[in-house]
């Protein structure tokens, strides 16, 4: 029994130097623990910092796309230039409504009186050469008359007017 | 004999104690240690790659900075809600320097799902000679803003007095303070 006493105090013993010596090991990794923890903070607190970055070239970004997205088109001032010029003596247009989509011209209606039947045909004939244009569909009511013929239509457009520039 | 039995065995009890102690120290500032290792491991990699965010965001700061002007003459494309007003004034204005009739007719928020702008719809009317009322209308399709003309409309009045009525979207930055 004594010898078991003996050996027992003595691996004890051993075991408590043991420890003691791991003392100092165990206040250096807790030491570290803290200063990193504390460091791992104020960094994130610089992330929070970026957000006005961030809020500002997602902004940039936003406009960016947007002014990108906007395609150039053939402008509705260009077809009322274009009608009033093929129109010259041939008619009077008294009203044109230009409709668009996404910025494209996607509607022309048009409304006039021509001075007779053929000046109006010459009209028509104007328009449908036109690159604009591919039909000016005149309802066959408009001919009946041989002068000051009143008209109202809807014009045929072609693919030029849809198509970015 | 039954002292120094005893004696010994008091002796024993307190080896064994004093043992177990040990031990248990032991084991338990060997735990404190391995989790302490781990942990402080992690927290490592963690701030290392923290610390390499943060230089990619010092560099996005520094371009961010360095392209304050180039933004602001981008957003100088798109109206706000404090700017709108003025642009009203500008075209009312502009409207009035080339001797048109000009009146806003109604100026109202159309639904959109982009979140970072609103769309307002403006109706606007004016009338004057011929010439004017289409440079007029080219000064609207070609305002250097993120606007659309959604409608022109284009009458004769008499000889050569014409009323257009535009209908064009604004969209309008939303800011997120």
């Amino acid at each position: 029994m004594r010898v078991v006493a003996t050996y027992g105090s003595l691996i004890g013993f051993a075991l408590a130097i043991t420890t003691a010596l791991l003392l100092p090991t165990f206040f250096h990794v807790r030491f570290q623990s803290d200063a990193l923890d504390l460091s791992a903070h104020e960094t994130s607190s610089e992330a929070d910092d970026f957000a006005y970055v961030e809020a500002a070239i997602g902004r940039a970004n936003a406009i960016s796309e947007l002014l990108i997205e906007t395609a150039e088109h053939v402008p509705p001032s260009a077809v009322i230039n274009e009608i009033e010029f093929l129109a010259d003596s041939r008619a009077l247009i008294t009203t044109i409504d230009i409709t668009t989509n996404a910025g494209a011209v996607s509607r022309v209606t048009m409304a006039g009186v021509a001075p007779d039947r053929g000046a109006l045909v010459s009209f028509r004939d104007a328009v449908e050469a036109h690159e604009y244009f591919s039909a000016m569909n005149l309802p066959l009511s408009t001919l009946a008359r041989d002068t000051d013929i009143s008209f109202q239509v809807e014009l045929t457009l072609t693919e030029l007017l849809s198509a970015p520039q | 004999m039954k002292a120094r039995i005893s004696k010994t065995a008091v002796t024993l009890f307190v080896s064994f104690g004093f043992l177990v102690c040990s031990a248990g120290a032991l084991l338990g500032l060997g735990y404190f240690i391995e989790t302490g290792a781990t942990n402080l491991t992690a927290t490592a990699q963690q701030i290392a790659y923290q610390q390499a965010q943060a230089g990619e965001r010092f560099e996005t700061s520094r371009i961010v900075e360095e392209t304050v002007s180039e933004r602001n003459e981008l957003e100088s494309y798109v109206l706000t809600e404090a700017t709108v007003i003025d642009f009203i004034s500008e075209l009312e204005d502009t409207a009035a320097r080339l001797g048109l009739m000009f009146s806003t007719q109604t100026i109202s928020p159309e639904e959109t799902k982009d979140p970072d702008f609103d769309l307002v719809r403006m109706d606007v009317a004016f009338s004057g000679p011929a010439g004017t009322v289409k440079r007029m209308i080219r000064l609207i399709e070609t305002m250097p803003y993120a606007s659309e003309v959604q409608t022109v409309s284009v009458g004769v009045d008499a000889g050569d007095v014409w009323r257009a009525e535009v209908v064009l979207e604004l969209d309008i930055l939303e800011y997120e303070e």
